[in-house]
């Protein structure tokens, strides 16, 4: 069944489905009968025959049943056979004179791959060549019996025999064989095998997957394949020999071109040589057989049509482990049953010793669960496994282990629908309540946590490293809408947050999402975040410290009616956020019709507890392009922040360690001793556990603690090093001392490989949306560095397609530019300035810079006061403390500046001052830093434009106050400063069109 | 003079640095020249600004990512009168040989001061370690090393740290130079107490700084107890300076950061101290948060508007500058002139501009300047030398009483240059002067080398 190209889009990324969504690619639509009016009208009696097969494919949940289009001589049929493409022809004995075979002959003379089928109405017109000289055109003979599943049953034959090869080679498929020469006992079993399997395959779908899953993994039910003769059958008991589960064999048969009386019991003997284990039965109308047969060993059962159906049946349920999974003691009394893989695991942990040695034994758990496609499972739990095993308890552990790994493991990038009777934690990460959307949040979490799973397999750091997406829960947007509509909240559209809050808050959840989110808590101990998943494109490229609110939950009151309420009533502040001022303002300035609705993402709190405290070792964010890259980095690298506990520090722009993980032992922040001590993170967030009643809905219960504080916690004592005063000295070693953190023991040391996780995470990042990514994430690290996690949080695109347009410098800009750098960091367009303050070039002299830096200072100050932004032109290195090298400036001698230039000296290495404290100024308020090499020199970029700046310009301008070295000038109109970071390029020019103002 | 001076420049025209430091050096020790012809005679001048040796050396090496740099290094080892070359080594995109020459020509003369056997050196490399890790900082000096080996040594010349150069590179040059030269010994100051360093380091500048005070209060009959002490500043000198103070039973009242300052009429004791530790060192925080925790302090945010320091307008006997350059102006000294101020000990480079340095002198206060006063790091350098020499690692206390033996012997030394110069109590010309004189008495001593 084709979804819709939403969900098949989205559904490609599953790692599962993507594997069904290929297989079965042959598929029956059009079927070409060829039949004499009598022929037909006998096959019509009990009703259209076109109706039957409709009605099988709906009974049985199938989608697409083939169309039939009938003629009734060969020449028509060959007529259509030129101008039309069928799938099928079937055929029927009587063709007005000519034969099927020949009819056959000529069919493939058309369409060599196009299968034709015989069907007769007798069995004396069901017979093709017999005699091997005679070439057969007629891929098989049926014998109508008045049976619509025969029907069914041909489509599905001639389907799966076009499609084994490549399913058993995608998926390793399981194949049914059926050996049988008779074209009636074919008719009569060839239904019945199939009905038993589409049965089995439909029942096996009900295990928590979601819609998509359960629909197309019936396509990956067992294929049958059909042996006339004896060389056939080996010929594909070779071919197929890994995939084959079971066998469906006639005692008597051809072989060699002549029919052997017990041509079956050879061939099963020899099968048998080869797979000890492989469930076979035998049909035979003579009795007699039954002892050859046992002695095979095989299961007998007679062809007589009053019992054959049930003893099929029941040897697909007792072999085949079709159906529930039925425990039962040695006796045959019955101890419990599973239905499902769940309850297979949970039964597992409860049932008799000897019930579980029983079944274990006898390779009935792998049966069962081989019926379920599940072979590599099936394979662990074969019997072979568990001979070395002699302890009950031993052999029960390694049972529910392997079960759970594989739950795990399917649920594994999947985003199942959540549903109350089925829902297990231990197993979903990803779960939706309700139909609607999740969001954009929310999609790029699922996104990435199928990329996830998939490299997971691959040979990368994620197979090495437990990296993943914490467990969630969204509610989508039908939640909001439903909540909206019922409680009628429309009415509170433009009034107060503080009104619209008390509103959303006094309404009532619907019953349906109060009931699903309370099953869902009732299974959840763990620490909860509740935060909005928008459907707003703009609004999810918005930061994250922005617009909507996010809140934590303890959720560990013993009460669980208060936990309950404390998440029922995160979710209405969520939604209730969304008709704030703060985002409607938004929307309205992008002209955006304002927030229609809203998912919710609740998720587990990535860390663990500490005395009091949950925190997460280390979060971040990392950015997979950095416009402020310093040597050796390189722009593409990408940058990352990291703090200890909580993202707010590093969302927030307190302290946090900046790095590219390339490089992460080249710290700028870290250079010395002093900068380590200056830069280093002092304070860090926690999530108050100590009253777990209290729900803070202003700071989200977060306390900012101190790292003196928590020396004794895992994650500080592993992060910090040691500072020794005496030395002035830090050593990266757990010492008796002063901590500092500085993160040594993860990049440096390689406890935990962040920085390769992160190089990967921004590649596919990168490949998967197309552009360059922020990713925010956590780390829980554990003792055991095997055992700590990297949880991925939030995806998001840093540069939309109109700010990349905006940021290229245009041939007339080119011309008009004053000012043109080849070095520059940032990104983006500044028009918010119109005062340049510069260094006066005649008056430029290295001993001068501290007074330099004195008048700046003053004339900065002025500025500030004015609300002014201005463009800063000097030489040297601002922000030295060496005076010979350029000019010491404290920040707070330009903190108005809205953008740099530095003239560079030739020989000095062109790189921006990184004085921790300024740069890290630069970086976070994000203002350009334009290096200008060679005044006057060829530019590389742009061939005829040189690089510097245009003094006499400059000189010409307004003076609003002189001092000695500095001037400061001012324009009518404002000056553009335009950054590509892209390319380190900028220009910058008097604006003439009439820019406006930044905010 | 202007003919000496012109012809060094001349020689050197791009050597702005090292034409202001030499300028500086001989306006004032003209007093000494012209009551010696035998100095101008046997060419002092030309010859104690001409470096005995200057070595320029490659430093390649390769960064994490295997691509090779290549950076210059430069040894300067300028003046070996009165002992081995003794000076930092800087790591910095700004040294060059000018700014190199300039420091080693300080440098000789600082050291003189101490009264310890150092003569003067400076070196370093324009290689830059910001951003660097740990193993390009350890290749670049296991490099630098490579070379500079062949010309230092316990008796010849011993590098120190300096910007740039820190207990890590310390380490790695150390580790080099011990297996390059297959022998433990005493060649560079600044190393970790595991192997070789001295105790005191950090403390020694600060108290250095007080210890000069005391023997400056001494030549009046008084002494510190009782005494208050305007500080400023906050790091390192400040604190060891207001850790002496108290230790001697004097009270300090104010302590200073770049955005503003406070005033503790009770004075700092010592838990108050430990505060001030936790909160600069560790913590790296503002002073203000020194009256959220002592709400009967006063702080008072730095004005830029002023054309003075506030600090210094409190009543107070001494006032010990630790904070920067030109921290006192003529106002500022002014002010403390009418606070009472009778005491005024640099423990940082250059705080007093020469306005208030001559307010100091015209009001006969006790003027101990940055170049005498602070000198106490580099005495404790010259002792670390002196304990690897006998293979001896001395006490906390021992090294300290050896510190203050130090700064009364510079203080002698100061005092009597000044006397002999008919400037009583100018310890300015004093400081000047010893250094000078010491140094090319020495050079005379030793001959036309």
């Amino acid at each position: 069944m084709e979804t819709g190209s939403t969900h098949q889009y989205i559904s490609e990324f599953d790692p599962l489905f993507r594997i069904f969504h290929e297989l079965m690619p042959f598929k029956v639509r059009e079927i070409l009968l060829v039949s004499s009016s009598y022929d037909a009208y006998i096959m019509e009696e009990d009703g259209s025959l076109a109706l039957k097969i409709i009605n099988e494919y709906h009974g049985l949940s199938l989608s697409h049943p083939p169309r039939i289009t009938r003629v009734s001589t060969v020449e028509q049929a060959l007529g259509l056979l030129e101008r039309k493409t069928f799938d099928l022809v079937m055929s029927m004995p009587h063709l007005g004179g000519m034969d099927c075979n020949t009819f056959g002959e000529k069919v493939k003379d058309l369409y060599p791959d196009l299968p034709v089928v015989l069907l007769s109405h007798n069995v004396h017109d069901a017979v093709t060549p017999f005699d091997e000289a005679i070439p057969c055109f007629i891929d098989n003979a049926y014998v109508w019996c008045g049976d619509s599943d025969l029907l069914l049953a041909i489509v599905k034959c001639v389907e799966d025999r076009k499609n084994v090869d490549f399913d058993t080679l995608k998926a390793g498929v399981r194949v049914v064989l059926l050996v049988e020469d008779s074209a009636v006992h074919r008719s009569q079993i060839l239904p019945i095998i199939y009905e038993a399997l589409v049965r089995q395959t439909q029942a096996v779908l009900d295990e928590g997957l979601n819609e998509q899953h359960r629909l197309l993994k019936m396509r990956a039910r067992p294929k049958v394949l059909i042996a006339e003769t004896f060389e056939e059958a080996f010929r594909l008991f070779a071919k197929y020999r890994q995939n084959i589960f079971a066998v469906i064999s006639d005692v008597r048969f051809p072989k060699g071109g002549i029919l052997t009386d017990d041509a079956g019991i050879q061939l099963m003997q020899r099968f048998r040589d080869e797979a000890s284990d492989l469930p076979i039965l035998m049909l035979s109308t003579d009795p007699d057989n039954k002892e050859k047969v046992m002695a095979v060993p095989a299961v007998f059962a007679g062809k007589q049509i009053s019992t054959m159906r049930e003893d099929i049946q029941t040897f697909f349920l007792d072999y085949l482990g079709f159906g529930d999974f039925i425990f039962r003691m040695p006796d045959g009394s019955e101890t419990g049953r599973a239905s499902n893989l769940n309850e297979f695991e949970q039964r597992l942990k409860t049932i008799p010793d000897e019930s579980l040695l029983y079944h274990a034994h006898c390779n009935h758990f792998s049966h069962w669960v081989m019926a379920r496609a599940e072979v590599a499972l099936a394979s662990r739990l074969h019997k072979y496994h568990f001979e070395k095993i002699s302890d009950v308890q031993e052999l029960r552990e390694d049972l529910v282990f392997k079960v759970h790994a594989l739950r795990r493991l399917r649920q594994r990038g999947v985003v199942a629908g959540f549903r109350q009777d089925s829902y297990d934690p231990e197993v979903m990460d990803f779960v939706k309540i309700g139909q609607g959307s999740m969001g954009g949040k929310a999609r790029g979490i699922a996104f990435i946590g199928a990329q996830l799973q998939q490299r997971a397999h691959q040979d990368s750091v994620f197979a090495e490293v437990s990296v993943q997406i914490p467990q969630t829960c969204v509610i989508t947007t039908d939640g909001f809408d439903d909540f909206i509509a019922s409680n009628g909240l429309h009415y509170v559209d433009g009034q107060t947050d503080e009104e619209v809050e008390k509103a959303f808050l006094n309404a009532t959840m619907p019953e349906w999402q109060a009931k699903d989110l309370r099953v869902y808590l009732e299974k959840i101990e763990y620490p909860l975040s509740v935060r909005s998943s928008s459907i707003l494109e703009d609004a999810q490229f918005r930061p994250y410290a922005g617009l909507y609110s996010t809140y934590m939950l303890t959720n560990s009151d013993p009460d669980f009616e208060v936990r309950f309420s404390q998440l029922i009533e995160a979710v209405k502040l969520v939604y209730a956020s969304t008709w704030f001022e703060g985002p409607r303002a938004f929307s309205r300035s992008i002209d955006q019709a304002g927030e229609d609705s809203m998912a919710v993402i609740i998720q587990q709190l990535a860390g663990s507890r500490y005395n009091g405290g949950f925190y997460p070792a280390l979060s971040g964010v990392v950015q997979s392009f950095n416009y402020y890259p310093v040597s050796p980095m390189k722009s593409e690298d990408g940058i990352a922040y990291i703090a200890l506990g909580f993202g707010k520090t590093v969302v927030e722009g307190e302290q946090s360690l900046r790095f590219s993980p390339f490089f992460p032992e080249n710290l700028p922040q870290f250079s010395t001793t002093d900068d380590i001590l200056k830069n280093s993170q002092h304070w860090f967030y926690s999530l108050d556990c100590s009253e777990p009643s209290a729900f803070s809905r202003s700071n989200s219960n977060l306390m900012r603690r101190e790292i003196d504080d928590a020396v004794n916690e895992h994650p500080v004592s592993l992060l910090c090093s040691t500072y020794f005063p005496e030395e002035h000295r830090i050593r990266d070693a757990d010492l008796p001392g002063r901590k500092v953190l500085t993160f040594a023991p993860v990049l440096k040391y390689g406890f935990f490989p962040l920085s390769e996780v992160l190089r990967e995470l921004m590649v596919l990042g990168r490949e998967g949306m197309g552009c360059e990514v922020e990713i925010e994430f956590s780390v829980d690290l554990h003792e055991n560095p095997s055992r700590s996690v990297f949880y991925f949080l939030q995806i998001r695109p840093i540069v939309t397609g109109s700010e990349r347009r905006d940021v290229q410098i245009t041939e007339e800009e080119y011309g008009r530019a004053v000012l043109h750098s080849e070095k520059a960091l940032g990104h983006g367009l500044y028009t918010s300035m119109q005062d340049i303050v510069y260094v006066k070039p005649e008056t430029f002299a290295t001993s001068l810079t501290r007074e330099i830096a004195g008048e700046i200072g003053k004339i900065n100050r002025t500025l500030q006061k004015e609300n002014k932004k201005f463009l800063l032109i000097g030489f040297g290195r601002w922000g030295t403390a060496d005076p010979w090298l350029g000019i010491p400036v404290q920040w707070g001698d330009i903190s108005s500046v809205g953008a740099i230039v530095e003239i560079q000296g030739a020989g000095v290495n062109a790189e921006p001052s990184q004085g921790s404290h300024f740069f890290q100024n630069i970086t976070s308020l994000g203002i350009p830093y334009l290096m200008i090499e060679e005044e006057g020199g060829e530019g590389e970029k742009k061939e005829g434009v040189h690089t510097g700046v245009e003094w006499e310009w400059l000189n010409s301008r307004d003076v609003v106050r002189e001092t000695e070295h500095v001037r400061h000038v001012r324009l009518e109109r404002l000056f553009v400063v335009k950054v590509n970071g892209q390319e380190s390029e900028a220009v910058g020019y008097p604006d003439e069109d009439g820019y406006d103002t930044e905010a | 003079m202007e003919r000496m001076f012109a012809a060094i420049v001349q020689r050197d025209p791009l050597e702005k640095e090292f034409h202001q430091a030499v300028q500086e050096v001989m306006h004032s020790v003209k007093p000494v020249l012209d009551r010696n012809p035998e100095y101008r005679k046997q060419a002092v001048i030309e010859r104690i600004t001409e470096p005995e040796r200057v070595i320029m050396f490659r430093v390649p090496w390769l960064d994490d990512q295997g691509q090779v740099h290549v950076n210059r290094g430069f040894r300067v080892e300028m003046n070996s009168a009165i002992g081995p070359y003794k000076g930092g080594l800087r790591f910095h995109p700004s040294v060059t040989l000018s700014i190199m020459k300039f420091l080693a020509f300080e440098q000789v003369f600082k050291n003189s001061l101490t009264t310890l056997a150092m003569g003067g050196g400076k070196g370093g490399s324009d290689f830059n370690p910001k951003g660097r890790s740990d193993g390009e900082v350890m290749r670049f000096c296991q490099s630098f090393m490579a070379e500079l080996f062949r010309h230092i040594g316990p008796n010849t010349d011993i590098p120190a740290g300096d910007i740039g150069v820190g207990a890590r590179e310390i380490g790695y040059l150390f580790g080099m130079y011990k297996k390059l030269r297959n022998e433990f010994t005493g060649v560079l100051t600044g190393k970790s107490l595991d192997w070789g360093g001295s105790l005191v380091r950090p403390e020694a500048t600060g108290y250095g700084t007080v210890y000069f005070a005391v023997e400056m209060l001494g030549v009046r009959g008084e002494t510190m107890e009782g005494k208050t002490c305007l500080v400023s500043g906050s790091g390192n000198v400040a604190q060891f300076v207001t850790e002496k103070i108290l230790e001697l039973g004097g009270r300090v009242v104010t302590l200073s950061d770049s955005s503003g300052y406070i005033y503790d009429e009770e004075g700092v004791d010592a838990a108050k101290l430990a505060f001030v530790k936790q909160l600069k060192n560790i913590r790296r925080g503002r002073i203000q948060e020194y009256k959220d925790k002592y709400p009967q302090a006063v702080y008072t945010e730095v004005d830029p508007a002023l054309d003075h320091n506030p600090l210094w307008a409190h009543r107070a006997d001494c006032a010990i500058p630790s904070a920067t350059e030109n921290e006192i102006n003529e106002k500022d000294a002014n002010n403390l002139m009418q606070g009472g101020v009778r005491l005024v000990s640099e423990g940082a480079n250059m705080p007093s501009t020469p306005g208030a340095i001559e307010v100091y002198l015209d009001n006969k206060v006790m003027y101990g300047p940055g170049k005498a006063a602070n000198a106490g790091g580099v005495a404790v350098s010259g002792l670390e030398m002196a304990q690897n020499s006998m293979r001896l690692h001395w006490p906390r206390e021992e090294v300290d009483e050896r510190l203050q033996q130090i700064m009364k012997c510079i203080h002698r030394t100061c005092l009597a240059a000044a006397a002999e110069y008919g400037q009583e109590e100018n310890y300015l010309v004093g400081a000047n002067i010893a250094g000078f004189v010491k140094v090319v008495n020495a050079m005379l001593d030793q001959g036309l080398v």
